[in-house]
């Protein structure tokens, strides 16, 4: 038996070699290393929800789920293509992540990403960025697999699609996107007047289009589900769907399109669910736009970054708001790449128009109410991919303090890492006073597996009754 | 008396191992975990971040060794993993190995073992991932010996201003041999340090190189030598590694071993 003082000396050691590593540990991560950026963070990564429709989605629908893996890799890629690439050689990265992007899509991966593995650089500088990513693209491959498993009753996959939402929100608080639709969240990330605004979709334009591919593709493989329900129906909707992809990559959305514009029903069975893929989408660009801005240090990115993750994640009261937005195609076919998703109006531009009203009031010099002519056409340059004609360069701020030049800013909002509480809560107040009387978005049924009808391109119904036929297969 | 007593021990770790199996239940979750090195699959080296908060994993490999004695072995290694708790991870190892030297061959079970690996931080530009592990080893059934516990400090970081991914890693176990056993020529410290690095190779595979240096507790040389090896995620559920390495005692004589693995987010 070994002598009593031999152990202590053993637990002895062992302490001061464990107490060695967590001092230095600790020195390295409190110490602000000269000229290096030294932040502390914890990893805080929770495991998935565990489920028998997990990969279902892989298993049933191989091909589109490979797709979405290489629409993955590319907002990973996009990211380090920002951070070690300087934004004067746009034209030439835009040219080549493009291409990348298009030929991954043609060839795309088994398997999924996360972030990490191919935009490493990021992950290392801004590492709750990943995770508010990884997360979401989760709970879409959560998603996705509930409405791909025919073992869950078609009835059911709302309760389910409810579990997943809870779970989602639940296991990563603070860092999840938030339930609320972005009309909300755009309003309290208060981006607009930021001096990296639009700098992605202008400088990049290629890049900024395909992601608008890849934020049109998400929906409207949700809604080929939703029309064709758990029967074989649903690998036609899904395979036709996808197939349209060669079309809209080669006539690109011009805008990022939203949840109630491409998956109405997915939106109207899940709201919640509807809105975090919007927020999510709106963060990759937001991401983007702080990358490619030069002005800023590494930490000061870090520092936007991360307030703009926790402004779009989820506040108290945002459940209570999850129904408040417009469906206005509530009939549409995703299968029918339809004239009104390629243009650069829609919701998107219609929220954007709408903060630009909500702020003008404190920024014009003149204090007039109304958004002069001159700035509405510069916000609708500036959110039109690419550099149009007309166009003053720079981000939004930039070409409206060229037309405007002595609009009233608050300095201090302009600073990484800060917002402007009191825009913020002038926008919420615009935004409450013009959805006090519209209707909550209503339900669906899920009653009954739905039956797949052909396709009704050119027949989409807008909310306003503007088109004629109603797309066939709707869910009641 | 030991003996029986010792037997007992080892049923009851045997025991637990095939309940643990048991009780998971059965259908798995999206992971990628090709990334995520784990000790010995395929290659020594580690890396310093945990499974996901309440992931869970099996694990399996199979690896060959041709030790400094001039002995074939073949080692069976399930292995569970349980992401607990938030930044850190258990797991249980049950090894089995068959012995052969000249005509003589024996089955036995491993050393046994049961560690609790936390990670600090997530490596940032400048700062590495550190994580530290505290474990105990029971004693096998061919050497005896005890209940060792046991001491792992890991770092790794990416190499920054790339896209590659590519990491460097430093490993270094301390083990105590609780009870020594001096006229046997048994070591009061056993201790493995590994220098590796590992880079993605294509959308699902990874690379892995390491170096490593292991001083046993037993009366053995200690040994140095290489490993080379790949990790491939084949579905969203399971990953496999391959890999071998080959190096020298240090009394200079041969030592090598290939390995086959798998690692399955299942249930």
């Amino acid at each position: 038996m070994p002598s009593t003082p031999k152990r202590s000396c053993q637990l002895v050691s062992l302490m001061v070699v464990l107490g060695s590593a967590i001092a230095v540990l600790t020195a390295v991560a409190t110490t602000n290393l000269s000229g290096c950026s030294a932040h502390f963070e914890q990893r805080n990564m929770p495991a998935a929800l565990r489920r028998g429709y997990n990969t279902a989605f892989f298993d049933r629908h191989a091909r589109p789920y490979r797709a979405q893996a290489s629409i993955h890799i590319a907002h990973a890629v996009q990211h380090d293509y920002l951070l070690l690439t300087p934004l004067a050689d746009h034209a030439r990265v835009d040219a080549e992540s493009d291409a990348r992007y298009l030929s991954d899509f043609e060839n795309p991966p088994r398997i999924g990403p996360e972030m990490m593995t191919f935009g490493p650089h990021t992950g290392q500088a801004a590492w709750r960025v990943y995770q508010a990513i990884d997360w979401t693209h989760e709970h879409h491959d959560q998603t996705y697999d509930i409405l791909a498993d025919a073992g869950i009753p078609w009835p059911e996959k709302a309760r389910a699609t409810r579990d997943s939402v809870e779970w989602y929100l639940e296991r990563l608080r603070g860092t999840a996107r938030s339930p609320a639709p972005l009309d909300v969240t755009m309003r309290r990330a208060g981006t607009m007047m930021k001096p990296y605004f639009t700098l992605f979709r202008n400088q990049y334009p290629r890049s900024s289009t395909f992601f608008f591919f890849a934020h049109w593709w998400h929906p409207v493989i949700y809604e080929a589900m939703m029309i064709a329900g758990n029967d074989l129906e649903q690998d036609e909707a899904v395979a036709v769907t996808h197939a349209t992809s060669n079309q809209v990559l080669r006539d690109r959305p011009q805008r990022m399109l939203l949840s109630r514009e491409l998956m109405p029903r997915y939106a109207r069975m899940s709201p919640e669910s509807a809105n975090i893929f919007d927020n999510l989408h709106m963060l990759h660009g937001i991401v983007y736009d702080i990358l490619a801005y030069e002005g800023w240090s590494i930490d000061d990115k870090r520092a936007e970054l991360y307030r703009v993750v926790d402004a779009m994640s989820e506040k108290p009261g945002d459940r209570e708001l999850v129904r408040r937005f417009p469906e206005p195609f509530p009939t549409m076919d995703p299968r029918c790449y339809e004239p009104w998703m390629r243009g650069m109006d829609g919701e998107m531009s219609r929220i954007m128009r709408e903060m630009l009203e909500e702020m003008w009031p404190m920024m014009s010099p003149d204090g007039s109410r109304e958004v002069p002519a001159a700035v509405a056409e510069q916000a609708r340059l500036k959110l039109t991919p690419g550099q149009q004609p007309g166009e003053h360069p720079g981000s939004f701020h930039d070409a409206l303090m060229r037309i405007v030049p002595n609009m009233k800013m608050a300095p201090e909002s302009m600073r990484p890492g800060a917002g402007d509480a009191h825009m913020t809560k002038m926008m919420l107040e615009g935004w409450r006073s013009r959805t006090a009387n519209m209707p909550s978005v209503p339900g669906i049924s899920m009653a009954e597996d739905p039956k797949l009808a052909g396709p009704a391109c050119g027949g989409s119904a807008s909310i306003d009754g503007t088109s004629g036929d109603v797309a066939k297969g709707e869910t009641r | 008396m030991k003996g029986r007593v010792q037997r007992r021990i080892q049923r009851a770790w045997i025991l637990l191992a095939i309940a643990a199996c048991a009780s998971w239940p059965a259908r798995s979750v999206f992971a990628v975990d090709h990334t995520n090195l784990e000790e010995g699959l395929p290659a020594e080296v580690t890396d310093a971040y945990p499974l996901e908060y309440l992931g869970r994993e099996v694990q399996g490999r199979i690896q060959y060794r041709y030790t400094a004695s001039a002995e074939h072995e073949l080692w069976l290694e399930p292995r569970f993993e349980f992401g607990f708790p938030r930044n850190g991870q258990v797991s249980l190892k049950v090894p089995l190995f068959a012995s052969f030297a000249g005509d003589d061959s024996e089955i036995n079970l491993g050393r046994t073992s049961i560690e609790l690996m936390y990670n600090f931080n997530q490596e940032t530009l400048s700062i590495p991932a550190l994580a530290l592990a505290a474990g105990v080893e029971a004693p096998d059934t061919r050497d005896g010996g005890s209940f060792d516990p046991f001491g792992r400090a890991i770092l790794t970081k990416m190499i920054p201003g790339s896209s590659l991914w590519h990491r460097v890693h430093l490993n270094a176990l301390l083990q105590f041999n609780v009870a020594q056993d001096e006229e046997e020529g048994e070591r009061e410290l056993r201790y493995v340090l590994v220098v590796g690095y590992d880079v993605r190779l294509g959308t699902t595979v990874t690379g892995v190189i390491d170096a490593v240096r292991e001083r046993p507790l037993l009366d053995e040389p200690p040994g140095n030598y290489g490993e080379l090896g790949v990790r491939l995620q084949l579905t969203p559920l399971i990953a496999l590694a391959f890999g071998g390495g080959a190096g020298a005692s240090d009394e200079g004589r041969f030592i090598a071993r290939a390995t086959t693995a798998f690692q399955w987010f299942a249930f």
